[in-house]
């Protein structure tokens, strides 16, 4: 029995030892693949948790700037510029949204913020009517500010964190596992059948 | 079909400021009255009215709502024949956003008013 053993294991050996070379390089671009596709993902989340976080610095900017402007005693054009301006660099800013696959959430965001400051009591002089700072329109500022840092976070929470990330790459594997192995198989299976049973009783003699 | 191009940096100011013209020259009333209804005026051919509006400085909610809502309430136009008239060109998406959601609440008041007049009418039997 033994000797059978050893001489079926002699008669893999010249193919095992034909294929460890192309497992060795395999196993090295898969291990430099997913090196290199984690260290990617890292610096990408970096570069996107700096563009979150600069977002929330132009809208607690642009909350103080509105209460300033809506409580002061008459209308401030310069101050008005500035809102202006600021609500200008949140749109250039908000290119990250793609990156937390948020469709155009951070639009409507904008929008919404836009509409609470400048909509009424805005860029003139005759109608400018100064708002006590605990005035529902004020709240409402504060309110669409709210939402702004809450939405923001859960995007970037979700997507780097939470269960749908998880879900999205599993999702993401199994997409690929479908799309190339299975029909790299079929195909290895319909051409070279030989080659392809002796390759995975060589997996399994190695995994042995 | 006729396109005209409006740059509204270029053509009207980079400092698009206030509702009405009392608020100041580059108000959305000025540039309503200056651009946009002599355009509309030439009904008779078909008319695209393309808005480029990067370049200015920023702007105010009440000059959107003023310069493109303000034409649902100063003409017959509805916010259907707005939507296939102008067309909107910019990065801050944003700022279409705003523009759709004024012109459509403001053919909302519009057709309230006329349902509110229309009842009156009833009302009294005129």
């Amino acid at each position: 029995m033994i000797d059978l053993l050893s001489e079926s294991a002699l008669a893999i050996e010249p193919i095992t030892r034909a294929f460890v070379p192309w497992l060795a390089l395999l196993i090295v671009t898969i291990g430099w693949i997913v090196s290199h596709t984690s260290a990617d993902t890292r610096e990408r989340r970096k570069e996107i948790r700096a563009a979150v976080d600069q977002f929330r610095d132009v809208i607690s900017k642009l909350k103080e700037r509105s209460v300033l402007y809506h409580t002061s005693s008459e209308h401030d054009p310069l101050l008005a510029m500035e809102i202006k301006s600021d609500l200008m660099r949140l749109s250039l800013i908000r290119n990250f949204q793609r990156h937390l696959y948020a469709g155009d959430t951070f639009d409507h965001i904008i929008a919404e913020l836009h509409d609470a400051i400048t909509f009424e009591n805005f860029d003139s002089a005759d109608e400018f009517d100064s708002k006590s700072p605990d005035s529902s329109f004020i709240q409402k500022i504060d309110a669409a500010v709210e939402v702004s840092y809450r939405t923001v976070e859960q995007y970037f929470y979700e997507r780097y964190y939470g269960k749908k990330a998880l879900l999205r790459v599993k999702e993401h594997f199994r997409h690929i596992l479908l799309k190339y192995t299975k029909p790299a198989l079929q195909f290895a299976a319909d051409k070279y059948p030989l080659a392809v049973i002796v390759l995975v009783f060589v997996l399994a003699v190695l995994a042995w | 079909m006729r396109t005209e191009v409006i740059d509204l940096a270029r053509d009207f100011s980079r400092y698009p400021a206030g509702r009405f013209k009392t608020d100041g020259q580059f108000s959305g009333e000025a540039f309503r009255q200056r651009f946009l209804e002599p355009a509309l005026a030439d009904r008779a051919k078909p008319l695209v009215i393309k808005i480029k509006l990067d370049g200015a400085l920023g702007y105010g909610s009440s000059f959107l709502d003023e310069a493109f809502a303000g034409l649902i309430r100063s003409t017959n136009l509805s916010a259907d024949d707005f939507f296939k008239t102008f067309d909107f060109e910019t990065n801050n998406k944003s700022l279409i956003l705003l523009i759709e959601k004024y012109v459509r609440e403001a053919e909302k008041v519009k057709a309230n008013k006329k349902n509110d007049r229309s009842a009156i009418r009833k009302r009294t039997g005129d």
